[in-house]
């Protein structure tokens, strides 16, 4: 089976004021159809960046390298401008966090929707529309006629980020990227979406990027996780081997962090990671993590650390070794 | 353009008691109300009716000098709540300097830098700007200036909900630390129902500016009664592989709180609506397990 997407040591060069930020680095990303990849991480950590590094969309200044970029068995790193335009919102495309920010103000949720479609596929604008509609429905939005005609203002957050699925899904993409999608709504909005988001893969069979900081979401959603820290990926996993053999110094202290309903006692202390990243500005050596490492060596400082695996599709880029299972 | 103007109920018809040394959490999606009632218990809006009382006397009766004293805020979004242009020295010594400006500089100084220490925030960033700190250190000056004054109780309106995971441990520890410490009693905003699973030891439920739902934090996390409740609960999502995303079962969205629904403003969204529900609004229970405002209870008021 050739993979859907196949991405090979992705970097992403940023120049600063304070040197080259190489804020993406060795990253590779395996998807098949219907399959669904998390990248989490906390802010900075290079997610939003490789996903927009996939998309070709990323900031002017920024650079982007890799070994191999393969998308449905092209090679993207070959694809002109025009060819990617051809691509992004038809083959591929992506859902943005703030969907404020994300949809145009001043054109319709009707005419937003359709442009995709019609730049496309072309045709009559009828059959736009009807697919509009048909996706507004199916996306749980009730009074869907009523609602083209509408503007983003007069859409409420969850509304809001179901326009911009519906129209991430107009050409039924094969491969959809959602960049936090849920972050900036209500919980039950957030199980809504995501519940969605599921169940049109499961009948489009697309493959699915989900980018997110929550543990929660990435193991309700993942299949296979893959866990950034400072522009690397740390481990890589199926989802179930990652939160029954977290390995990672840094995946651990994550998932002690986030305070789980039922499992500590009343007032119990919440793990912490101390210090704060470092952005990875420069010549970088060693692992990145190392000084907030509560196992960090002299030889963390130096050594190169690749990602390695450790058993049952489990990769680790430590000089520890698996940990035992929780 | 200009359409008559209509009264939004934000609050409506809230009964809630803070008791002395309690973390209250208040959950609720956007538009429930909960950070109006935040601002009203500091004093930054009136309410329309009712009164709210501190230790039994009205807060109107205390000068905003004096409510500011006892009650401190903790907003959402250090990045926005703390002024640009003034060093962490001066923002958390602001305070000080409207409430004790008699005390002296070197007073309060010392003040300041005790209470820095308290929260975490090295004696460096006196005077560093916030734009010089992360998202942390940040919500660490703004939980300073609102211990300076040794308040009795602080309004925490989603004070991690800007911060990452790792973060966020750590201002829920130092919250937690410095409420034993200070013998404090927080109201904790929050949409977050596992952070307020975690620090909360009660818990108030509100939609469409009522309090639907009230009771302590284990038995409303293990036995929740309102509907909305247990589909607030279902739709957590604790990081367990397997199983899936829950369907809520909430369907339409959250109503237009300018225009509530008759009866039990829940009803258009609730799975065990009954006829009784869209005509008449569901007086409140209140027995040894909390308060619960729900027509299936109706028989346990009779």
């Amino acid at each position: 089976m050739s993979a859907l997407l196949q991405v090979e040591g992705l970097r992403v060069d940023i120049p600063t004021p304070m040197g080259l930020l190489h804020a993406v680095r060795d990253v590779d990303i395996a998807l098949e159809a219907g399959e669904t990849l998390c990248l989490v991480g906390e802010s900075g950590c290079g997610k939003s960046l490789s996903a927009l590094a996939l998309m070709g969309l990323l900031p002017r200044a920024a650079r982007r390298s890799a070994s191999r970029f393969e998308f449905a068995g092209e090679d993207l790193q070959r694809a002109s401008e025009g060819r990617m335009a051809d691509l992004r919102g038809n083959r591929m495309a992506m859902i943005f966090q703030e969907p404020m920010t994300s949809l145009n103000p001043s054109w319709s949720i009707g005419n937003q929707l359709e442009e995709g479609w019609l730049r496309h596929r072309g045709g009559p604008a009828a059959a736009a529309r009807e697919r509009a509609l048909h996706l507004l429905e199916r996306v749980g939005i009730t009074g869907a006629a009523n609602r083209l005609g509408q503007y983003p203002h007069q859409l409420s957050g969850g509304l809001r980020q179901r326009v911009m699925i519906a129209m991430a899904l107009m050409c039924a993409p094969a491969l959809m990227i959602a960049d936090e999608p849920t972050t900036a709504l209500d919980v039950t909005v957030q199980a809504q979406i995501l519940h969605l988001l599921k169940e049109l893969q499961r009948e489009s069979g697309m493959g699915l990027i989900l980018i997110t900081h929550d543990l929660g979401i990435v193991a309700r959603v993942a299949d296979r996780v893959a866990v950034m820290y400072a522009g690397e990926i740390v481990e890589q996993a199926p989802v179930e081997q990652l939160f029954r053999r977290p390995s990672h110094p840094y995946t651990r202290g994550l998932l002690e962090c986030i305070p789980v309903p039922g499992r500590l006692a009343p007032g119990a202390r919440l793990g912490t990671i101390p210090g704060v990243v470092s952005p990875p500005i420069g010549a970088l050596q060693g692992c990145q993590f190392r000084n907030r490492c509560g196992y960090a060596e002299d030889a963390c400082a130096t050594r190169a650390f690749e990602l390695r695996e450790i058993g049952g599709g489990q990769r680790l880029r430590c000089r520890l070794d698996a940990a035992a299972p929780a | 353009m200009f359409r008559g103007s209509r009264t939004l109920h934000a609050v409506n018809g809230v009964s809630l008691e803070l008791r002395r040394g309690e973390v209250l959490g208040l959950v609720g999606e956007s538009g429930c109300g909960k950070s109006t009632l935040g601002r009203m218990l500091l004093g930054l809006m009136p309410a329309s009716a009712g009164e709210i009382r501190l230790e039994g006397r009205p807060i109107a009766e205390f000068g905003s000098r004096e409510l500011a004293r006892r009650v401190q805020p903790i907003f959402q979004d250090p990045y926005s709540s703390l002024n640009p242009r003034k060093t962490v020295g001066a923002i958390v010594g602001l305070p000080l300097a409207v409430h004790e400006a008699e005390a002296g500089r070197s007073a309060q100084r010392k003040r300041v830098q005790e209470t820095m220490e308290r929260v975490g925030l090295p004696a460096r960033f006196f005077h560093s700007y916030p734009n010089q700190l992360s998202g942390g250190q940040r919500q660490r000056v703004a939980i300073a200036r609102a211990l300076v004054m040794r308040p009795e109780i602080l309004i925490c309106d989603e004070p991690t909900s800007a911060l990452d995971v790792s973060v966020q441990s750590q201002i829920l520890n130092l919250l937690e630390d410095t409420r034993r410490e200070f013998n404090l009693t927080y109201l904790l905003i929050s949409h977050n129902l596992a952070v307020v699973e975690h620090i909360a030891t009660r818990v108030a439920v509100m939609y469409l500016g009522r309090i639907v739902e009230e009771a302590d934090t284990a038995s409303l996390f293990r036995a929740p009664r309102h509907p909305y409740t247990r589909a607030l609960l279902a739709s957590v999502l604790t990081p367990e592989p397997g199983l899936g995303v829950p369907d809520t079962h909430l369907g339409v969205s959250y109503p237009n709180p300018i225009d509530p629904p008759p009866g039990c403003t829940f009803h258009p969204r609730c799975a065990e609506a009954m006829p009784v529900c869209r005509a008449h609004a569901p007086a409140a229970l209140a027995d040894a397990l909390g308060r619960v405002e729900c027509h299936l209870y109706d028989n346990e008021v009779s």
